[in-house]
């Protein structure tokens, strides 16, 4: 451990006494904040207008004071509408995360362990990657009709892999540690060793990569819906909204697009900026 | 761990360690003694080529063929009466065991062939490979921008670490990263050609009123240029600035992410610190550092083309581009399972020759790998 790093060490540990905050705690709870605020939102918040009802007298209005955010080409409130639409996108992707999670943590953790078994895991791992994923999980929505718990599912198959290769390569690396050979010589079941020792060392940096592949899959819910596959209207959703607003926006007319963008793109930047707080909180946590 | 936001992390090194370790080194083969090492592991990887295409054809066949929903009746529409989805079936050979269709699959690819479309009854072959200058035009100079703004990002972050300039690249990084490829190219056409008109909007690759020059590559730039078509030429590169930039900026988050931690490593490295000393430049430094960390780029850079040819998809969606992307994408919207295998297939085995490439190139590039090689086998 260099001088600086012992410094940077001492700060926080003041700083921590001190009561204060740090950055990178700071990052996570504003990050969480706003995507607890905006779910919260989206199922009780009173909208100005209804996410789901047609006005075709009131079609492409410019965003007014009654209109925050104007109105689509088929005259819905494109504010109240992007906010709704949280209420199905991020539920999907978070229980996405969750499938692949479950997946893929266990699944790295016994491809870790040695022998070709292991080995050859990768090696279709590998594979797997190779193929063109989005075109896939296309294919796998649209034959099934739609459905959403098929989303899900995609998801997993999107995110279990990253778990995979994550998990494994962290226990390889962590494997050959003192303390595991301590808790080895002292008896410890292997199943021991890997929930009282090997699981807690993994769980900073996976909860930083579990952040970062919800904002995968909610990228990838939006362009799912973007190109009509997955949620489909009139459920609301930020993908199908930007797709809806896309011939209006050529003509110039920037409000159906520009409202759901900055929607997904808020919920992408507050998953990442969480994704950055937790791993460093788990770089200045390591010993 | 500073590479996790990475999804393929190719640990080629180690497999090939243990591939190599299992050979007995008592009983050195003749051959082994006449073919020198490094040529034995590029032959070595180059057989194994055809066995991962063989891995790709048979994975992509199955799971299409696995799916749930009923292709026929997807076909015919929801007024089909059972007679008519039967023959459907037994035209397309939907009815046949999955193994015998599996067979004929294999038989047709051996071929030369990928099968028909459901839909327009022409080749696969020739649908795609129609349409794969036009993602090639698109993707190369994708490849290039992402490329330089992602090493240029972070070489930036890397030299003036938590200083006001790797403030703004790693903000900036953050701002690439999250925005939808769908999004940022809808933004680009919304100011470059409704407001400020300077760039033509999403109408494909050329506007109504030009006329494609005559086909030698398929790719408009170049054909124009060959055929001596300037106005041409310059119509088909304004059509291209938006969608390669769109693509381009997009991909260039990951390796942006990654060049910056490659570069922080060999930018506090002591040989830096020594040369500092020693009174080099300050560029040099950093010139060194991108040659010192040439390889782990290299891989990362593998890694973006592969995921950029399977995924310019949607950008060729937003703008209109005749390539194989839009194609795959509006074959899975009307179930024509044949096209959508053969892109598979197509960009699968792209992929793999792609990471073949990597391994000799790295093996080529750097000592240590080459060393290992010869030292090993």
């Amino acid at each position: 451990m260099s001088v600086a790093e012992v410094r940077a060490d001492q700060t926080r540990l003041q700083s921590v006494r001190r009561g204060r905050i740090s950055g990178s705690e700071l990052k996570v709870a504003v990050g969480v904040t706003y995507l607890a605020v905006l779910l919260l939102a989206a199922f009780v918040a009173p909208l100005p207008h209804s996410p789901t009802a047609t006005y075709p007298q009131a079609v492409l209005l410019p965003p007014s004071t009654s209109h925050w955010l104007g109105t689509d080409s088929v005259g819905t409130d494109v504010f109240s509408r992007a906010i709704k639409a949280a209420a199905v996108d991020l539920p999907l992707a978070l229980a996405g995360t969750l499938a692949a999670l479950l997946v893929g943590v266990p699944l790295g953790v016994s491809l870790s362990a040695s022998g070709r078994w292991g080995e050859r895991g990768m090696r279709l791992v590998d594979c797997f990657q190779a193929l063109p994923l989005l075109i896939l999980i296309l294919a796998l929505v649209a034959l099934s009709n739609n459905q959403l718990w098929v989303i899900v599912v995609a998801v997993a198959i999107y995110g279990g892999p990253v778990y995979i290769r994550l998990v494994r390569s962290q226990v390889l690396s962590l494997r050959e540690a003192r303390f595991i050979e301590a808790a080895a010589a002292a008896g410890a079941s292997p199943y021991r060793i890997m929930r009282r020792h090997l699981l807690p060392n993994v769980r900073d940096i996976v909860l930083a990569q579990t952040s970062l592949v919800a904002a995968g899959a909610l990228l990838g819910i939006a362009a799912l819906s973007f190109l009509g596959i997955g949620v489909q209207p009139p459920t609301p959703s930020w993908g199908s909204m930007i797709s809806l607003g896309a011939p209006a926006l050529v003509q110039g007319q920037w409000w159906p697009v520009v409202g759901p963008g900055a929607a997904i793109f808020s919920c992408i930047v507050a998953f990442n900026v969480v994704a950055d707080g937790l791993r460093e909180l788990g770089e200045d946590g390591a010993p | 761990m500073t590479l996790m936001g990475n999804e393929h992390t190719p640990v080629r090194c180690a497999r090939h360690q243990i591939k190599t370790a299992r050979q007995d080194p008592l009983r050195p083969e003749a051959t082994r003694q006449r073919i020198p090492p490094l040529a034995r592991f590029i032959a070595m990887r180059i057989l194994m080529l055809p066995v991962s295409v063989f891995v790709i054809i048979s994975a992509s066949f199955f799971l299409m063929s696995l799916l749930p929903g009923d292709i026929a009746r997807a076909l015919l529409g929801p007024v089909a009466t059972p007679s008519q989805v039967a023959r459907v079936n037994s035209e397309l050979g939907l009815n046949q065991p999955i193994f015998v269709r599996y067979w004929r699959y294999i038989s047709d690819v051996a071929h030369g062939s990928l099968g028909s479309s459901y839909y327009t009854g022409r080749a696969i072959v020739k649908e795609l490979s129609s349409r794969l200058p036009a993602t090639i035009e698109l993707v190369v100079p994708a490849l290039a921008i992402a490329i330089l703004l992602g090493i240029t990002l972070g070489a930036i972050g890397a030299y003036y670490t938590r200083r006001r300039p790797d403030t703004l690249a790693r903000f900036g990084l953050t701002v690439i990263q999250s925005v939808p490829d769908f999004l940022l190219g809808l933004l680009l056409i919304l100011v470059c050609f409704s407001w400020l008109n300077i760039l033509p909007g999403p109408e494909g690759q050329l506007s109504f009123a030009d006329s494609p020059p005559p086909h030698v590559t398929g790719m408009y730039v170049i054909d124009a240029l060959l055929a001596g078509d300037g106005s041409t030429a310059v119509s088909a590169i304004r059509h291209l600035v938006l969608p390669a930039v769109t693509l381009g900026v997009v991909y260039s988050a990951t390796l942006g992410r990654t060049a910056r931690a490659l570069l922080g490593n060999a930018l506090t490295s002591e040989y830096t610190q020594f040369g500092r000393a020693c009174g080099l430049p300050e560029f040099r430094l950093v010139r060194n550092a991108v040659l010192a960390s040439r390889t782990g780029l290299l891989t990362y850079t593998a890694v973006l083309i592969a995921s950029i040819i399977g995924g310019d998809a949607v950008v060729e969606i937003v703008f209109s581009w005749n390539g194989v992307g839009q194609y795959a994408v509006q074959s899975m919207l009307r179930q024509d399972l044949p096209a959508v295998e053969g892109f598979v297939i197509v960009v699968g085995t792209l992929t793999v020759v792609v990471y073949l490439l990597l391994d000799l190139a790295s093996a080529l590039l750097d000592p240590r790998i080459r060393f290992d090689v010869s030292r090993r086998s």
